[in-house]
């Protein structure tokens, strides 16, 4: 009875490993590509203990303009200017800036990493998980 | 022992027979030029079956790309295929990363893209903050990418006012552009900003600003 039973399984579940393993370890890859926690980054744990932050929101427009972290400014590589503009409008020297983006998108490393050299600044982040992370906090 | 031969003989049979993409590389990385807009990436793989397959899509993971190559798509074995992926620079600065998902025979095959920005002017830094009665002389590099045509021309205080109370001077050095500012007073709890001004590579004016920060 047995024996039947385990040669079904290694007939129909076997081919299927090494396609299996080899897509994970592609995924796992990929994932701690994009999120690997480096001197930039913050996780939204982290984040909220800190007590003056300043949020930067680089999303597109419309989903800031649904929905946002209350307060946060919208940023853009497309209208720097109009960005540094409002931040400098809210700067202080006591805060803390955190970029985020949706949860796989490079922009809100990219942004803090440019904010770090331009501010002079290295209290700047950008949120790991990114906008979705805050909200599933 | 007739377990293991059923076996080895399955599982060769499975190799022979299953569909599969091979791909030249699941990564594609490719740099920007500053003219480019739309950043065209390629990725190649094979049939390397001797089944037909079926490619049912190539879905990307943001806004910012889209597939150009048309599916479905049918390939026969040892047949190419060649995923075409554009990438909109337009208000994107650096390292950025995308992926494509290839649907191929019910198997999901996950395609990375990494393509670097350029940026056409460079300011450091942007922020300038003086200490509460310091009144020392600051400096702003800038550094223009070598394709861009435009051009930096003057550095001024925003208001008449202002430059009464803060210095601005301008030099070129081989590299880079220097702006050198300094408060000429102490000025306590003020914020203004020194507008750079030039020439986009339409030959439009363009403004600059370094913020300034005296405590």
């Amino acid at each position: 009875m047995a024996k039947p039973f385990i040669l079904f399984c290694l007939i129909f579940c076997l081919p299927a490993i090494p396609s299996l393993l080899l897509r994970s370890s592609f995924e796992q890859e990929n994932k701690l590509h994009l999120q690997k926690q480096d001197k930039l980054s913050v996780d939204v744990q982290t984040a909220l203990t800190f007590k003056n932050i300043l949020w930067l929101d680089a999303r597109s427009k419309n989903k800031y303009e649904k929905d946002h972290v209350p307060e946060a400014l919208y940023v853009s590589f497309a209208d720097w200017e109009a960005s540094l503009a409002q931040i400098f409008e809210r700067y202080s020297d006591d805060q803390v800036i955190i970029v985020y983006c949706n949860e796989e998108c490079s922009t809100s490393k990219n942004i803090a990493s440019q904010l770090r050299q331009e501010l002079g600044n290295d209290r700047i982040y950008y949120l790991i998980g990114g906008f979705d992370a805050w909200q599933s906090r | 022992m007739r377990l293991l031969f059923t076996l080895s003989f399955y599982l060769l049979l499975t190799s022979l027979t299953q569909a599969e993409l091979k791909w030249e590389s699941k990564t594609v990385k490719k740099e920007s030029k500053l003219s480019d807009k739309v950043l065209e990436l390629v990725f190649k793989a094979t049939n390397s079956s001797n089944k037909k397959l079926v490619v049912k899509s190539a879905k990307p993971s943001c806004d910012c790309m889209t597939v150009a190559s048309k599916f479905p798509v049918e390939l026969e074995p040892g047949e190419a295929l060649e995923v075409k992926v554009n990438y909109d620079t337009e208000g994107k600065v650096g390292l950025n990363r995308g992926r494509v998902t290839v649907d191929a025979d019910e198997k999901k095959e996950t395609l990375l893209v990494e393509v670097t920005i350029p940026t056409a002017v460079t300011l450091t830094p942007r922020f300038l903050i003086w200490k509460k009665g310091e009144r020392a002389e600051k400096l702003v590099t800038i550094k223009v990418h070598p394709d861009w045509q435009g051009s930096i021309d003057k550095a001024q205080v925003k208001s008449e006012k202002d430059a009464k109370e803060v210095a601005v001077s301008m030099t070129q050095e081989k590299d880079a552009t220097l702006v050198k500012i300094s408060p000429a007073q102490d000025l306590a709890k003020k914020r203004t900003w020194v507008i750079i001004s030039g020439k986009d590579e339409n030959g439009k004016t363009k403004e600059y600003r370094v913020y300034l920060i005296f405590n």
